[in-house]
């Protein structure tokens, strides 16, 4: 009964004071300090933890702003903050946050927040998923606009038989696909509004995976891999995923036919993460000579490499060059072009194609102009850095990132100038940003899009269990 | 009594006997009450820990953005109150006194309506969908916030019948049903909407009719419904159960949208057929006893029985528990464990009748096995020093919850965090739990001790146990690969050795034991330190002569006690003629194992 009681009081007096507590440190959450944001960003609220009441104030170079937090939280309201934005484009605001501690200390600190001209492609979407081996018995796909804090869900496999959902990718321009695993599976096409699901596997080729659709949307590259998952035995290794053979096929969505190249599959090599170049007529690639699997996993080292493509006949050209070399150091995946054909950003990791779990990942930028390779210190962290995705003006990159703990992943941002330096990364603005702490999902493969996808949870759960497979086949 | 097309009844009012009085007396609080009370003390006898597992597969938090949580799901209200009042489920007695208190509001709801609506005193055929709640109750998945939200339907059909007048009760009735989804969740409103019908006519609430309008309004309400739950992106099928939510424990989660509708049914026929009065007492008995019967022969009660001690670190408890169960497969995993964790697996393994296909050491959280399994596999993994596995099963017990949170788990996933030294990671369960009723003081605790680097013993020893310096890959869920691995990179971790050599010893694959004793025990100083009797007398099985005796005691360093005890089991052995009541002395020992189990291994073939 004592238990009880003490339960109950330890309840209401944690329902009482969860703020403001004597001796807690005071900082701010998450990091906003010194950053460039978009000037269409949803509202940078962050949270104060020592303190319950706060001031900040917002200095630009039009006017002075004022806001107060409440309980630890400063939530600056929609419109006020897009006005804000919209006059201080290209200006520079200075944040001070002031307030008095529990112990009557003052408590101030400044920073600043650049705001770009360049906005972000007003959608985000994410898979939500446990961040563990075989977990997929809670997957969402989620849309979120970037501009506000609204979402909506793209894909719930608890509707879905529990299927896995994954790789739900954007050209940015109308078409994106997402694959369902399953029974009923199949990969869920939408092509400017008409919605499918395509079963890419043939009798000669295996289903797609890892992809990237061309500017507008006729062909779509794909790795078809046989892959793999093992743990690790160390605890801060956690898993690896292999691919015990890989190879990559071009489908054409107009006639829904699936072609393969000598230069991209066959036995001696393995390929994966292929992606367009901006203008349609590169793919670029990850691939590394062959070995056994999984006694060799650590020794796949993927250099990045890259083959002609003709979208006029949706063929592949014959001869690969390699573009960077891994070396037995390095490892390449993730590859995605930007938009405007200037930009190749990779995940380098010390080995393999699953950089997910290696927290030395970090994200390169590539100019394809002069070679140049930038190791992106301001954007990377230790933790995982992986999963980027473009903006359309391909000024913004999104990622996931597990700075945070190593295990949870989140949605950073990073600014890439025209001269392709980057600024610091913050993470994905939320109504609450504790929402961070508090959840129990990684957010994965984080795709940015400039206008909303043509579905949702009910369509993809409509055409899982009643639409029918439409068939691509092989063309030799 | 006015004209009406409609069926219609207007019951008698009150012009009693005394013995009227009496039945009425007898009718409306004896039996009631010896009812509720009876399944109180079945709940408390049969379900309680089934019921104080509730606490241990939900969460509730306080702080900043709590409430969060339940924004965008229906049954808001219900199921932020649900979650709370589970908290204090962590007691097995709190668990089922909070959940009948329930019961009781339930009930004096139905009471109190059927009062409003002149249906006289509630009739006992009411117990029937009370019973199935209670029934219902025993479930692990079936939340406190499902019968939070069933009592608050009844309670809202209350004020909504007690309204007079007839256009304000249709439009609140209208509102009510999408409010309540919204609020209490999909039985709640299903309720409502059901039990209102009779009375929304014209003739007010002393009128039970069934007419053409009545039946209007239930379908623009069910029309609302499907709007609302179409918003939440929601199909019927899951809205009118939420927040019960499909799969796991409940096998039938459908059944739980007949409760509502069963106790709608039930108060009208009770109202309409006032005969039924005096024999309504059986049903609801019958039928609690039934659905007692169905859901277990008490096998999920012992299962969580057993766990719940483990978990609450009750260890001497689980050992007792466990030599009285006999022999089922999670008493004999936690017995082992319970030895396992001091680090002298081998010392207790036959001191219980073990199976001899090492269930009892191994579980498995791969797709298949039961949800527990998940749940207690990543225990025992911890203690061996797979983190990585232990974190996998125990992420895996958490999602597969129905609210994707499990404070148990948690905790767990924050000792594996800390075992494994991901103190970032093991900082952010720990914020969560310390803002957890029930759990706070042991995160703060484990979080103060982790910022000032002064780590209780319990991590230090599970770190060690950590295969930190050479990798390996395995595929998930070969424990036996990733045990080799963790055995052969670290020597401080004799878990997971004693593990391996103690699976081999149960499938009396002799020569694997001695090969793995060989590697680990025999040239390893730290391990064979104290070599435990029972590799001493696995060493020896195999021994027929005198002179390889000696010359095993030798190699191996045997302790003179074994080597005597076995000289006098082979004298005992050729005597007793194969007659194992003969070798009864020799019960705790490995010879006797051997030859009272009829199997052989393959390696021994």
């Amino acid at each position: 009964m004592k238990r009880i009681i003490f339960l109950f009081l330890a309840a209401m007096a944690m329902a009482a004071c969860s703020n403001g507590g004597k001796g807690e440190t005071v900082s701010l959450m998450p990091d906003y300090g010194d950053i460039t944001i978009p000037c269409n960003i949803a509202p940078l609220n962050f949270r104060v933890t020592g303190v319950s009441t706060f001031d900040v104030e917002i200095k630009g170079q039009c006017a002075r702003y004022g806001f107060k937090g409440h309980r630890g939280l400063v939530c600056f309201g929609l419109k006020k903050w897009h006005r804000m934005l919209e006059a201080e484009k290209g200006g520079t605001l200075e944040v001070t946050v002031s307030a008095r501690t529990a112990t009557g200390e003052p408590f101030e600190r400044s920073f600043t927040w650049t705001v770009s001209a360049d906005s972000i492609d007003p959608y985000l979407s994410y898979r939500l998923i446990e961040p563990a081996y075989e977990v997929w018995n809670g997957i969402q796909i989620e849309e979120r606009c970037m501009e506000n804090f609204s979402t909506r869900l793209l894909g719930d496999n608890s509707r879905t038989d529990g299927c896995c959902m994954n790789c739900h990718t954007s050209n940015g321009g109308g078409t994106s696909f997402m694959h369902l695993r399953g029974s009923n599976g199949g990969t869920v096409l939408n092509r400017n509004g008409r919605i499918s699901k395509v079963n890419t596997k043939t009798e000669m080729s295996g289903g797609g995976v890892y992809g990237d659709i061309t500017a507008d949307g006729r062909y779509g590259v794909f790795t078809t891999a046989d892959i793999t998952f093992a743990m690790h035995s160390r605890p801060d290794m956690r898993m690896e995923v292999y691919d015990k053979r890989s190879d990559l096929v071009v489908i054409d969505f107009d006639s829904l036919t699936a072609s393969d190249s000598p230069a991209v599959s066959g036995a001696d090599f393995q390929e994966t993460f292929p992606c367009f170049s901006a203008s349609g007529r590169t793919i670029f690639f990850c691939r590394a000579r062959h070995l056994p699997q999984p006694d060799s996993t650590s020794s796949m080292h993927y250099d990045i490499a890259a083959v002609q493509f003709d979208p006029e006949t949706g063929r592949v050209g014959n001869d690969v060059i390699t573009l960077i070399e891994a070396g037995q150091r390095l490892s390449f995946s993730h590859l995605k072009a930007s938009p405007d054909g200037r930009w190749l950003m990779a995940t380098a990791a010390t080995y393999g194609t699953f950089p997910v779990w290696h927290k030395e990942s970090e994200l390169w930028l590539i100019d394809l102009r002069s070679g140049a390779v930038d190791i992106m210190k301001n954007a990377n962290a230790y933790g995982a850095d992986t999963y980027h995705s473009w903006s359309s003006n391909s000024r913004w990159v999104v990622f996931a990132s597990k700075r945070d703990d190593m295990v949870y992943g989140r949605p950073y941002i990073t600014h890439i100038d025209e001269n392709g330096q980057c600024s610091k990364a913050f993470v994905l603005p939320q109504r609450d940003p504790m929402l961070y702490t508090n959840t129990m999902k990684s957010f994965n493969i984080p795709e940015l899009y400039s206008s909303p996808e043509g579905y949702g949870a009910n369509e993809v759960e409509r055409l899982y269990k009643d639409a029918p497979l439409e068939q691509v086949s092989y063309r030799r | 009594m006015p004209n009406t097309p409609h069926f219609f009844v207007s019951l008698p009012h009150q012009a009693c006997t005394i013995n009227m009085r009496k039945q009425n007396i007898l009718q409306s609080l004896l039996l009631p009450a010896v009812c509720l009370a009876a399944f109180m003390l079945i709940l408390l006898c049969c379900s309680r820990y089934c019921m104080a597992f509730k606490e241990q597969i939900s969460i509730f938090f306080f702080g900043p953005g709590c409430l969060s949580r339940y924004a965008g799901r229906p049954a808001l209200l219900a199921s932020a109150i649900g979650d709370l009042l589970t908290r204090f489920f962590i007691a097995e007695w709190a668990a089922v006194a909070i959940s009948m208190a329930f019961v009781v509001l339930l009930w004096l709801g139905i009471c109190r309506f059927m009062h409003l609506v002149s249906a006289g005193k509630s009739c006992l055929i009411c117990l029937v969908p009370v019973a199935l709640e209670c029934a219902f109750m025993t479930f692990p998945n079936y939340p406190l916030s499902a019968s939070v939200g069933l009592v608050t339907g009844m309670w809202a059909a209350v004020a909504v019948a007690g309204v007079k007048n007839g256009g304000l009760r249709c439009a609140a009735y209208l509102a009510g049903v999408p409010l309540l989804f919204v609020l209490a969740g999909g039985p709640a409103s299903v309720l409502f909407a059901l039990i209102l019908v009779p009375v929304l006519g014209k003739y007010g609430i002393r009128h039970v009719e069934f007419g053409l309008s009545n039946f209007l309004l239930l379908a623009v309400s069910v029309g609302l419904f499907c709007v609302v739950e179409h918003l939440y992106g929601m199909h019927s099928g899951r809205a009118v159960i939420y927040p019960v939510t499909s799969g796991y424990i409940i096998p039938a989660p459908a059944l739980v949208a007949l409760n509502p509708v069963l106790l709608a049914l039930a108060v009208w026929v009770s109202a309409l057929i006032p005969g039924m009065k005096t024999i309504a007492i059986v049903p609801p008995i019958v039928s609690l006893a039934a659905l007692f019967a169905l859901k277990s022969s008490g096998n999920l009660e012992s299962s969580i029985r057993i766990g719940s001690l483990a978990y609450h670190g009750e260890w001497d408890k689980v050992r007792e528990t466990a030599l009285g169960d006999g022999g089922s497969r999670y008493g004999l995993y936690f017995y082992n464990l319970s030895y396992a964790r001091e680090g002298k697996l081998p010392d207790g393994l036959l001191s219980v009748t073990q199976s001899r296909l090492s269930d009892g050491l191994f579980l498995s959280s791969e797709r298949g096995e039961s949800y527990l399994s998940s749940f207690y596999w990543s225990m025992g993994l911890l203690e061996m020093g797979d983190f990585p596995q232990a974190n996998d099963a125990a992420l895996l017990g958490q999602t597969v919850m129905p609210g994707g949170y499990s404070s148990r788990m948690m905790r767990t996933l924050a000792e594996i965090a800390v075992a494994s030294g991901e103190y970032d990671v093991a900082l952010k369960y720990l914020d969560i739990l310390s803002r957890t009723p029930g759990h706070a003081g042991w995160a703060s605790a484990l979080r103060k001790s982790l910022l000032e680097d002064n780590l209780p013993e319990r991590y230090v020893i599970l770190q060690r146990r950590a295969s930190h310096n050479t990798d390996a890959m395995f595929a998930q869920g070969d424990i036996r690969t990733s045990l080799r691995n963790i055995a052969d990179a670290n020597p401080a971790n004799k878990v997971a050795a004693d593990y391996l050599m103690c699976s081999a010893l149960l499938e009396k694959k002799i020569n694997s034991f001695i090969g793995m004793y060989e590697r680990w025990y025999n040239t390893n100083p730290y391990r064979s330190a104290v070599v435990p009797p029972l590799y001493e007398q696995a060493l020896l099985v195999n021994v027929n002569s005198r002179e390889s005796l000696m010359e095993c005691a030798r190699r191996y360093r045997l302790s003179q006690a074994t080597v005597d005890r076995y000289m006098e089991f082979l004298g005992d052995q050729a005597d007793a003629q194969g007659n194992l009541a003969k070798l009864k002395k020799y019960s705790d020992t490995y010879w006797y194992y051997i030859m009272s189990v009829n199997l052989i291994g393959k390696e021994d073939r």
